[in-house]
């Protein structure tokens, strides 16, 4: 073996990754090559600097106030390009869950048979847009309890095929929601995921509300 | 090497505290993830070393790691709702921090990097900045190295993450991210030496 | 039985409507050109097309489990509705055939009833749950609304909005900014030109084939669906495609890169030709592939 050759070797020996027949070879070259061995000893001494160095670091002043100022606006420079209403980028959650209820409920009085035809898609999208603002999370999933809610109410007046319909989609969102969770669980702060879940949230309100202004089918 | 992102295991000392840390961000979490900024302040006191030490050695830069620590606790704080307890707030935050660095870092690595960067040897420059001077301490040597050499040391021998993890976060090949350690770990015996 | 008597029984039998047969409906009524039609049909069909005159005739045929066809409103706003005896139950056919002044806005609700619109130059509004939805010549606005119909639309105007669950949706000729969204079904866009929106789907495929102009950015997402663009080789525009675990081929720009954004899946992003509108496609774990024509 040469020395450039073992030299190559010595992580892998040090880390214990190589073969016993390598091993043992890397072990022979060292006994008689002295430059070797001392390329060993390096290895070995950044290894213990290594393990010293500490766990932790001060930074050089307290950045607690700036994380603090940031937590009360919600995200924003995060979605670069964003589909959603510019309002939706501004409110709080908190006042966003307001709006939310207000429109829910605006939704479920208006339900009468001969009402106009509206498409709900640019009010859900600003119900499901507010979700993708700041902890969000809580907000869709009581959003998604109240229309399923409603939706139970009125489920005898639509037919078992749109029931169906419906809840199949229902289920591959849920479904979706959860994959890209999942994933964001492995990969946090991940905005391209970011966006894919808010979409997901935004169109599984959106379906629920259309289903609950479905026309009555008996 | 232990667990990627958790405490290292040095000696026992930390794995004492880390289950102490646990049991207390577990509630702080819990109080966090209804909306209340005083126990996120707490989980933020309890991890902000910690996250600054990973960000300042993968990037290199103090100002630009107290950015990126700031950067990291403001996503936690967004994020927590997807935060499901399946491992210890500390690991899915250091984690997060992790994301976070090399995210801002690809950007300077530049989207247009061959995967097989290296040129001939691991020993050969490969056109990046000039290897750390010699007689420094290790901490500076660190952050002295070649961008792609110090994140790969960084996650490998300081935060114990394996190949395969890096090759996955920092957008490599495998055997890239072990020519990168191999490099690296040369470059720092020389500076050391 | 001698000819004339088996003529003479035949055309008496033509003459009993059997208790089973549908009963023919013909109302007109007059409306303001810039005026408003609303029809309500469960179950069957409803055909709606636009003419020069200024007046809405309703013809067609109800059927037994129908009670009336109820025409409501005046000159400003008419209301068309098909009303069924109460307690029906589902599987009646009542098709209406609607003439109306082609400028008009036109609102139409329906079930099961398919829905067919042509030659109209106004607002359009269609609703309908499991019946199909076909759009014929080219309205000022769009937007049409099913559960599991699917939805064809020869030239969609600008600001067209395009929804379904379950069913497909395609257009022949997009002509402008468009929306266009499925749970399930496939969205494909063939033709004309594109000019931003928004198409997306959950499960099912998108393809798209029109021309990319305007300067709005077009957004293009699939959760498990594979996503196909075909472009002119030539294009001018700007690409952005990722896929969190999908692959993406591309016979332009350089080679897709493993996402260093922490994910197993692919990016690529170029501008190709003078750059242009900006085209953002993102998938969770469909593929995404860009082809030139």
């Amino acid at each position: 073996m040469s020395c450039e050759h073992v030299r190559s070797r010595l992580d892998d020996h040090l880390d214990g990754k190589l073969g016993s027949r390598e091993s043992e070879e890397v072990r022979r070259h060292l006994a008689e090559c002295s430059g070797c061995r001392a390329e060993l000893a390096a290895l070995e001494e950044l290894r213990r600097r290594v393990e010293g160095l500490p766990v932790a670091l001060a930074p050089s002043r307290d950045l607690w106030p700036g994380i603090a100022a940031r937590l009360a606006r919600p995200a924003a420079a995060s979605a670069a390009r964003s589909p959603w209403p510019a309002w939706s980028r501004w409110l709080g959650a908190a006042a966003a869950a307001v709006v939310c209820a207000a429109v829910i409920t605006g939704y479920l009085l208006s339900r009468t048979e001969s009402k106009p035809v509206q498409t709900a898609t640019q009010a859900g999208r600003d119900v499901g847009a507010a979700f993708a603002s700041a902890s969000g999370e809580p907000h869709y999933r009581q959003a998604r309890e109240q229309l399923l809610a409603a939706l139970a109410v009125r489920r005898d007046s639509l037919s078992p095929q749109t029931l169906a319909v419906v809840s199949d989609s229902l289920r591959l969102l849920d479904d979706t929601i959860v994959r890209i969770s999942g994933a964001l669980e492995k990969h946090p702060g991940d905005s391209h995921l970011d966006r894919l879940l808010a979409s997901a949230y935004r169109q599984e309100l959106e379906l629920l509300q259309r289903a609950t202004r479905l026309p009555r089918e008996s | 090497m232990t667990d990627p992102g958790a405490n290292r295991g040095v000696g026992g000392r930390q794995t004492a505290t880390g289950e102490c840390a646990a049991a207390s961000d577990e509630l702080l979490v819990r109080r966090a993830r209804q909306g209340e900024v005083g126990a996120f302040e707490g989980l933020y006191r309890a991890n902000v070393g910690r996250v600054f030490a990973v960000c300042l050695r993968l990037c290199g830069e103090p100002s630009l790691a107290e950015e990126l620590t700031q950067e990291s606790f403001v996503r936690a704080w967004q994020k927590l709702g997807t935060f499901r307890g399946e491992s210890a707030f500390s690991t899915w935050l250091y984690r997060l921090a992790v994301n976070v660095a090399l995210g801002h870092l690809r950007r300077r690595l530049g989207q247009a990097q061959p995967v097989d960067e290296l040129v001939g040897t691991p020993l050969d420059g490969g056109g990046e900045a000039p290897a750390p001077e010699a007689g420094i301490d290790l901490e500076r040597a660190i952050a002295q190295l070649p961008d792609r050499a110090r994140v790969v040391f960084v996650l490998h021998d300081v935060e114990g993450y394996r190949h395969e993890e890096i090759a996955n976060l920092a957008g490599m090949a495998v055997g890239t991210s072990k020519a990168h350690l191999f490099r690296a770990r040369r470059l720092l015996r020389e500076a050391l030496a | 039985m001698s000819k004339t008597l088996l003529a003479l029984i035949t055309a008496t039998a033509a003459l009993v409507v059997p208790a089973w047969a549908q009963s023919p409906v013909h109302e007109t009524r007059s409306l303001a050109p810039d005026g408003t039609v609303a029809i309500e049909n469960l179950d069957g069909s409803v055909q709606v097309t636009g003419w020069s005159q200024g007046e809405v005739e309703v013809t067609g045929t109800l059927s037994k489990e129908a009670e009336r066809l109820e025409v409501t409103g005046d000159v400003h706003r008419l209301k068309i509705r098909v009303v069924l005896k109460p307690g029906t139950r589902m599987t009646t056919d009542s098709d209406l055939e609607v003439h109306v002044p082609a400028a008009c806005r036109v609102e139409v609700e329906c079930v099961s009833a398919s829905i067919a619109v042509a030659e109209l130059r106004g607002q359009v509004e269609l609703e309908s749950v499991s019946g199909d939805v076909s759009v014929t010549g080219t309205p000022g606005e769009l937007e049409v609304e099913a559960v599991s119909g699917t939805i064809t639309v020869e030239a969609a105007p600008n600001k067209a909005s395009l929804e379904s669950v379950s069913g497909d949706i395609e257009v022949a000729r997009a002509g402008g900014s468009l929306e266009a969204s499925s749970v399930s079904g496939a969205v494909r866009i063939l033709g004309g030109t594109l000019e931003g929106g928004e198409v997306s789907t959950t499960s099912g495929e998108i393809r798209l084939e029109a021309d990319l102009g305007g300067r709005d950015s077009l957004s293009v997402e699939s959760m498990s669906g594979g996503v196909v663009l075909v472009v002119p080789a030539g294009v001018n525009a700007e690409f952005e495609l990722s896929t969190f675990s999908g692959s993406i081929s591309s016979q332009l720009g350089p080679k897709p890169e493993r996402s260093s954004d922490f994910a197993p899946g692919e990016e690529l992003s170029f501008s190709a030709g003078s750059g242009g509108p900006h085209v953002d496609v993102s998938s969770f774990s469909g593929s995404v592939q860009l082809l030139t024509r």
